[in-house]
């Protein structure tokens, strides 16, 4: 399934609300989270780190990963935080909004 | 991301720093995950250095290097181009100044509106202007004008003290009258008197104000000094304004002169000078 537009850096954010990660923890860790459902592209993640880095949301720092390897461990900053706090609510009302006006699934007939 | 950030970027060093640090990140991640896994990683990094927000001026510099290349490889269309460009742009600015100096600029006077050229031309003598002795006629007897002033540019060897070697320099003859019909007062010292302007006066001259800060470095203790114009001594006892040029349009005297001092150029009925009037104000 393919992400919606803008909301790899929500899905981001809210990954490393557990912990500090390495961009391809990240991504396996967003799959994982969806059942597999979302394939997120290392291709598009990487770019939305930069991104998310230079906005001052997320902080880097090489450390040494769980095989031993050393990695870029990314965490949440303060103002991350508070960002995924507010696209988060952002986020309930576009749900609860679109939710309503489509209800459930209407018989289609023809 | 703050602008001190963005123009962070634009140093070769930190772009360098910058890369070498995402590939040392992506080298890292492949070696954890596998290259299969993480799809196309040129295009990655790519997309990343996108986000440091100078790919618009990085694609300009590609495009000024890329049509570089193309002009190298064909010299003589870059050589007629540039030549065809230098010709039009030259002649474009010599019709320029030229319409410049004669229609757009006003007579570096007080009044220019004001200002007629008188001229009596004949068939015999078809050259604009009058002789001196016909200009000293119309202005004792005329009663139209409120100043009849008489200029003539000639040259003369100038000297800027006696013992200097003299240089060739535009000058204007002028009727002592002609600073205060054109309304131009003096930076420095005073105007022609009338009793200057016989042939037995005192030699008097007023120097321009280019003049004046080329030889003089704009001291104000030149008037009263002496300077050499064709080999007679005069005393300069003023200086023209710096907006004071002549009434020439393109010749810009260096040196005012009164008409009769050299007494040889106002006798001549043949020689023409121009009249400027100025009647209205």
């Amino acid at each position: 399934m393919d992400l919606l537009q803008g909301t790899l850096d929500m899905l981001v954010l809210r990954t490393l609300v557990a912990g500090p990660l390495h961009g391809y923890g990240i991504a396996k860790s967003i799959r994982s989270a969806s059942s597999e459902v979302l394939d997120v592209e290392f291709g598009s993640l990487y770019p939305a780190l930069k991104r998310l880095e230079a906005k001052g949301w997320i902080a880097s720092a090489w450390e040494t990963s769980e095989h031993n390897r050393r990695a870029k461990f990314y965490k949440l900053t303060a103002a991350g935080r508070k960002q995924l706090v507010r696209e988060h609510s952002k986020w309930a009302d576009f749900v609860s909004t679109v939710g309503r006006i489509m209800g459930p699934a209407p018989e289609v007939k023809g | 991301m703050t602008i001190w950030n963005r123009l962070k970027y634009l140093f070769p060093a930190r772009r360098r720093k910058e890369e070498q640090e995402m590939r040392e990140e992506l080298d890292s991640l492949t070696a954890i995950a596998g290259s299969q896994e993480l799809g196309n990683l040129t295009l990655a990094m790519e997309n990343a250095r996108a986000t440091w927000g100078w790919t618009w001026l990085e694609s300009i510099f590609a495009d000024i290097r890329y049509s570089l290349r193309a002009l190298r490889r064909q010299p003589a269309f870059v050589a007629v181009a540039v030549l065809s460009l230098a010709l039009a742009i030259g002649a474009n600015s010599a019709i320029f100044s030229f319409a410049d100096a004669l229609l757009l600029r006003p007579l570096p006077i007080k009044n220019p509106a004001a200002v007629f050229d008188v001229s009596n031309i004949t068939p015999d003598n078809p050259i604009e202007g009058m002789s001196f002795p016909d200009y000293r006629d119309l202005r004792e007897k005329s009663r139209s004008f409120s100043g009849l002033a008489a200029y003539r540019i000639t040259t003369l060897a100038a000297a800027a003290n006696p013992a200097a070697p003299a240089q060739m320099r535009f000058a204007s003859l002028v009727s002592d009258n002609f600073f205060v019909v054109m309304g131009v007062t003096p930076a420095a010292g005073r105007a022609f008197l009338p009793e200057e302007a016989t042939a037995s006066a005192q030699p008097v001259a007023v120097v321009s104000h280019d003049f004046w800060q080329q030889n003089y470095a704009g001291e104000p203790s030149v008037i009263g000094s002496s300077l050499r114009l064709n080999g007679i001594v005069f005393t300069i006892i003023g200086v023209a304004p710096a907006s004071f040029t002549g009434l020439d349009r393109f010749v810009r005297p260096s040196i005012f002169v009164p008409s009769e001092s050299p007494s040889v150029w106002t006798a001549r009925r043949r020689i023409r000078w121009r009249i400027a009037d100025a009647t209205i104000w």
